[in-house]
C-alpha cells in the first residue's frame, strides 16, 4: 500500500502517537499529583524544627497545625510547579543547582586510612599544618616628637651603648604599648606596628641588637627573644587534625571526579559572539 | 626576679620548646619594665582592649526581618578574626586585629519571636501577622512589622503574639553562647540584652515619632533566667531597680544608654520619666546602675552638636539627628548631648547633692548583621538588605548613573542610611582581658570611646604631677599612684595638672591634635572651653588655645593621605589656664587623626561617580577619653 510510504502519514502517525503519549503521562502524572503523602519521619523532622524554636514539645493540637501546615506549602508548591512558575527562576535555579551540588558531594565519603598511610600523607603536606611562624621579642622605642631629626642619631647611640651592655630598659623613650611581646605572628605584628616593620623583624635572627627599624610609631632597635619557627608541626599531636584533612581532601577529589562525571554526560557548546 | 620573669619564661620555652637554644645571650634580661605585661600576667599598670558592646543578631526582631540569619555564635566568631556572610551574600571580616572583648545584646523585647513566626508549624506561623510578614507583598511586610515595632515602642504584650516561652528559650542560648566564646587571658565575652524603650513624644502626618532610651544592659557573670524588657516598663528607673535586685540576687549589671542623640530631648532630661523633679536618690540610682554612655556607633555622635558648641569647629562631626524610623528631627536644645549633660550634673550636684550624668564614655557598633562595620574602605552599614549596598545608602546615584545631577535620592537613603557611620570601639585599661577585670574598669568609668580607630590614649590628673613626669619610665605607675585615671574624681584644694598620651592607630591616620574639653557652671549657666593642648608637626597652641593647621590632605583621586603630616604620638602636661579656686568642673581629652575618606567616599571612589554632594567627603577619626573631675573641697 502506497498510502504506508507516503512520509506524509509517517509524520501523521508519529504526531497521534506522541499525543497520545501525551495523554496518559499527563493522566497519570495528575494522580501522582493529587495524593500528599506527609510521612512519618517527614512529621518527626517538622516536629523537631517545631521546638528547637519553641522551646517546648509540640502537643497534639501543634502537631496537627505543623501537619496543616506542611500540606498547605506542598499543594502550593505544586500548583506553582504545574503553572511553571519556577521555570527561569534564578534562585530555584541555583538553589537547585546547590543541592544537587550538595548531593554530589554528600556521595564521595572517605574512610580511615592506615596510620602508615596517614603519616606518609601529612609528610608530603606538612607545611599546611605548621603554625605561622611566631616571635617574642623586645623593642627601645624612639619617638619622632622628641628627637626630630636627630632621631636616627638617637637611636644609633643607644644601639652602641646596647652593644657594649648598658641595660635595655634604662634606654629609649616611654612606649604606650608594650615593650616586650610573647609569641606573635608576623599578621598581628603588622596590624599592631604596620607591615613594613612586621616584614624587618621577621628577618632578624635572634639574640642580637637590630639597627634602627621604621615603624608607624617612629624608630625602634629590635631584639628577638625567641624564634618558634613555623616548620614545627609533628604528626601524634595534631593526629586529628591530620585525619579530618586528609578526608576532606579525599572527599574533595571525589566529588571532582564525579563532577567531570556529570558534566562529561553532555555537550557543552560555547557560542562565540557574533 | 619577678615572677613576671617566670611567666614569661615559662611561655617562651613552651612555645619555642627549646628557648635555651634559640634565645640570645641576653636571656636574663627578658624581665619586662614595670608597667609592661607579657601576656597573662595581670598588670598592674593596666592594658588597653577594644570591645564591641552592642550587636545584633536573628534574634532581633529589626534584625531577622532584613534577612540576618546570624546567630551569637557567629558574632563572637567574627569578632575573633573569623569570616561571616553579609544578608546580601559577601563576606565580613575585621580590618584590624581580633576584638579583645565583646557582648551580644540583641532586642529583649520580642526576643526570636520573627524567628519563630517564620518557622512552619509553630503557633506564632500561623498568626496573620505571620503570613504577612512574610509574604511577597512589601506593604503587607511593611504592616506586619509596624505591628511588632509599635508594640515594642509602646512597651505592650500583645495577646496572643508575645510568648514568653520563646524568650526565656532564646535568652538562654544567648547566655550559653556569651559562656561557651568566653576564654578568661584571651576574649571576654559578656551575656546582654538591649532595653529597646522608646518615649513616643510627636509624630507626623499621623506617624510615629519618639524620643530613643534605649539601653543595652551587661552582666558581669552570671545572669537571670528572664531578661527586663521595654514591654515590661518603658520607664527606665524600673529597669534600674530590676537590676538593683539583680545585683542583690548575685547578678551584677550595668546599663549603658545609647542614641541620647535622637532621645528628642528624653535621655538626660531634667526630671523623672513621671515629670517629677530629680532627687538625690534618682541620681544615685542611676549612678550605680549607669556608669558609662555610649557616645558613638553607626548612628551618629552623642558628644556634642554644632548649635550647643557654636565654639568648637570639630561639633559637627558624624551628626544623626532623626528620630528613630521617622524623619522627625530630635529636639537638640537639651537632654540629648553627653557635654551638655555633663555640666548639668555639676549643677544638679549643687541643687540636689548628687550628680546623675558622672558618667563615662565608650562607643560601640549597633551593627544588626552579627558584624561591627568600624572600616572607612570597606563599610556595610546596619542593617543588611535594606542599606547593604552603595546605591541603598546613598554614596552612589541610583540607577547606575555616573553622576547626581538631578538624580532622586530615596528618602531613607538621603535621610538615615547616608548619615550613619562606621563606628565605634569601646576601650578600656584593665589589668587583664577577664570578665571580672573589664566590667570592674567598665565601673571605675577607665573607658574611653573611638570611631573605629585603635587610638591608645592614657589619661591621668593629679595634684603632684609636673611635666618631668612625661619622659620618667614609671610615669603610668607614679600617676596611679599619686593621682586618678580617666573616669576617676580629683578631690582636693590645689590645681590639679593632666598628663595626657597618645599613641596613633598604625592601621589609620597620624593624630593631628589633642584636645582637653573643659565642662563647668558659672551662676547656673553650662559653660564649656575647647583647648587645643599638643599639636603634630612641631605647632603650638595659640592664645585662643588652637593648633596651627598641620596641612594635611587627602586626595580625593584616590584616598591617600598626606605621607609627611601628623605624629605618631602626642603627650603632654597640661595644667588648665583658667582654674579657679573652688569651681567644680570635668575634663575630658578628645584625639583627633588627620583627615581620611568618609566611607561614602571610598564607595564612590570604588564606582567610579563623584561622591554624594550633599556629604562629608573625609572624616577625621577620633578618640574621647572618659572625664575627669575636679571636685575642690575648699
Amino acid at each position: 500500500m502506497k498510502i504506508f510510504r507516503d512520509p506524509i502519514t509517517h509524520f501523521v502517525l508519529i504526531g497521534l502517537l506522541l499525543v497520545g503519549l501525551n495523554h496518559f503521562w499527563n493522566a497519570w502524572q495528575g494522580e501522582r499529583g493529587r495524593t500528599i503523602v506527609v510521612s512519618a519521619p517527614e512529621i518527626k523532622r517538622l516536629e523537631k524544627i517545631w521546638a528547637g524554636t519553641a522551646g517546648r514539645l509540640p502537643t497534639g493540637e501543634d502537631r496537627q497545625q505543623i501537619i496543616d501546615q506542611y500540606v498547605q506549602e506542598e499543594a502550593l508548591v505544586r500548583e506553582a510547579q504545574r503553572l511553571g512558575l519556577g521555570d527561569g527562576d534564578t534562585i530555584i535555579r541555583r538553589r537547585l543547582a546547590q543541592k544537587m551540588d550538595f548531593l554530589v558531594g554528600d556521595r564521595a565519603s572517605a574512610g580511615d586510612p592506615a596510620d602508615a598511610e596517614l603519616e606518609r600523607w601529612f609528610e608530603d603536606h606538612r607545611d599546611r599544618f605548621a603554625a605561622p611562624e611566631m616571635r617574642s621579642f623586645t623593642h627601645v622605642y624612639f619617638s619622632p616628637e622628641q628627637h626630630g631629626a636627630g632621631i636616627e642619631a638617637a637611636a644609633q647611640a643607644a644601639l652602641a651603648r646596647l652593644r657594649s651592655g648598658t641595660d635595655w630598659k634604662s634606654l629609649g623613650d616611654p612606649f604606650i604599648q608594650k615593650r616586650s611581646y610573647a609569641a606573635v605572628p608576623e599578621r598581628e605584628v603588622a596590624r599592631l606596628f604596620g607591615p613594613d616593620f612586621a616584614k624587618e623583624i621577621f628577618k632578624l635572627g635572634a639574640g642580637d641588637w637590630s639597627e634602627p627599624i621604621g615603624s608607624a610609631f617612629g624608630l625602634h632597635l629590635v631584639r628577638i627573644e625567641a624564634i618558634d619557627s613555623a616548620a614545627q608541626a609533628r604528626f601524634e599531636p595534631i593526629r586529628a587534625e591530620v585525619l579530618a584533612a586528609w578526608q576532606e581532601e579525599q572527599r574533595a577529589d571525589a566529588k571532582r571526579a564525579a563532577l567531570d562525571e556529570l558534566i562529561g554526560k553532555y555537550d557543552v557548546v560555547v557560542e562565540a559572539e557574533k | 626576679m619577678t615572677h613576671k620573669f617566670l611567666a614569661v619564661a615559662a611561655l617562651s620555652a613552651l612555645i619555642s620548646g627549646c628557648s635555651a637554644e634559640t634565645s640570645g645571650p641576653g636571656e636574663a634580661e627578658i624581665a619586662l619594665a614595670p608597667g609592661e605585661s607579657g601576656g597573662e600576667e595581670p598588670n598592674p599598670d593596666r592594658n588597653v582592649y577594644f570591645g564591641d558592646l552592642h550587636i545584633h543578631t536573628k534574634n532581633s526582631f529589626d534584625a531577622y526581618i532584613f534577612n540576618i540569619r546570624a546567630t551569637p555564635d557567629d558574632a563572637y566568631e567574627f569578632g575573633m578574626g573569623g569570616t561571616i556572610k553579609h544578608p546580601l551574600g559577601y563576606d565580613l571580616k575585621l580590618e584590624g586585629p581580633p576584638l579583645d572583648f565583646m557582648a551580644v545584646t540583641d532586642h529583649a523585647a520580642y526576643l526570636g519571636h520573627l524567628e519563630a513566626m517564620n518557622t512552619p508549624g509553630t503557633g506564632l506561623s500561623k498568626l496573620a501577622m505571620a503570613k504577612d510578614m512574610f509574604s511577597t507583598d512589601p506593604e503587607k511586610i511593611i504592616a506586619a512589622f509596624q505591628l511588632i515595632g509599635g508594640a515594642v515602642r509602646d512597651g505592650k504584650k500583645m495577646e496572643g503574639v508575645y510568648d514568653p516561652a520563646i524568650v526565656g528559650n532564646v535568652w538562654k542560648q544567648i547566655v550559653d553562647s556569651a559562656e561557651k566564646y568566653n576564654k578568661p587571658g584571651k576574649f571576654t565575652t559578656f551575656a546582654g540584652y538591649e532595653y529597646t524603650a522608646v518615649r513616643v513624644t510627636r509624630g507626623q502626618e499621623g506617624g510615629f515619632a519618639g524620643g530613643n532610651l534605649h539601653r543595652n544592659v551587661i552582666f558581669r557573670g552570671s545572669a537571670p533566667d528572664m531578661p527586663f524588657a521595654a514591654i515590661d516598663s518603658s520607664n527606665p528607673e524600673d529597669l534600674w531597680s530590676w537590676m538593683d535586685d539583680q545585683r542583690e540576687a548575685g547578678n551584677d549589671v550595668m546599663s549603658i544608654p545609647h542614641n541620647s542623640n535622637v532621645s528628642d530631648g528624653e535621655m538626660f532630661k531634667l526630671e523623672t520619666y513621671e515629670g517629677q523633679p530629680l532627687t538625690k536618690a534618682y541620681a544615685e540610682k542611676r549612678l550605680r546602675n549607669e556608669p558609662l554612655v555610649e557616645i558613638t556607633q553607626v548612628k551618629g555622635t552623642s558628644e556634642t552638636h554644632p548649635s550647643l558648641s557654636p565654639n568648637d569647629e570639630w561639633a559637627d562631626f558624624e551628626i544623626y539627628d532623626k528620630l528613630l524610623g521617622s524623619m522627625v528631627t530630635s529636639k537638640t536644645k537639651e537632654g540629648d548631648y553627653v557635654r551638655q549633660a555633663l555640666a548639668n550634673g555639676l549643677k544638679l550636684t549643687l541643687a540636689i547633692g548628687a550628680d546623675p550624668f558622672h558618667f563615662g564614655f565608650i562607643g560601640s557598633s549597633d551593627t544588626h548583621v552579627a558584624g561591627g562595620s568600624f572600616d572607612e574602605k570597606n563599610f556595610w552599614s546596619k542593617i543588611g538588605i535594606v542599606d547593604g549596598s552603595p546605591e541603598a545608602r546613598g554614596s552612589i546615584p541610583p540607577g547606575g548613573k555616573k553622576s547626581w545631577e538631578g538624580v532622586t535620592i530615596d528618602p531613607n537613603a538621603a535621610n538615615w542610611f547616608s548619615r550613619w557611620s562606621a563606628s565605634g570601639y569601646a576601650a578600656v585599661w584593665a589589668e587583664q582581658n577577664s570578665r571580672e577585670a573589664i566590667f570592674d574598669a567598665m565601673r571605675r568609668k577607665e573607658t574611653y570611646a573611638t570611631t573605629g580607630t585603635r587610638i591608645k590614649l592614657r589619661f591621668f590628673g593629679g595634684f603632684g604631677f609636673d611635666a618631668a613626669m612625661l619622659d620618667d619610665p614609671q610615669m603610668v605607675s607614679k600617676a596611679y599612684k599619686a593621682g586618678v585615671p580617666m573616669g576617676g574624681d580629683l578631690v582636693g584644694s590645689k590645681a590639679p595638672g593632666f598628663i595626657i598620651w597618645a599613641m596613633r592607630d598604625a592601621m589609620s591616620a597620624p593624630l593631628q591634635r589633642v584636645q582637653v574639653i573643659k565642662v563647668w557652671t558659672d551662676g547656673g549657666e553650662a559653660k564649656e572651653k575647647l583647648f587645643d593642648v599638643a599639636c603634630s608637626d612641631g605647632g603650638t597652641p595659640d592664645a585662643k588655645f588652637r593648633c596651627p593647621d598641620n596641612g594635611a590632605k587627602v586626595d580625593p583621586g584616590n584616598c591617600s593621605i598626606s605621607a609627611d603630616k601628623g605624629a605618631p604620638e602626642l603627650k603632654t602636661f597640661w595644667r588648665d589656664p583658667e582654674h579657679k579656686a573652688g569651681q567644680r568642673a570635668s575634663y575630658y581629652v578628645r584625639v583627633l587623626e588627620n583627615p581620611v575618606c568618609r566611607w561614602s567616599t571610598w564607595d564612590a571612589l570604588r564606582a567610579g561617580v563623584p561622591p554624594n554632594p550633599a556629604l562629608p567627603k573625609t572624616i577625621q577619626e577620633r578618640a574621647w577619653s572618659s572625664p575627669i573631675w575636679y571636685l575642690p573641697t575648699a
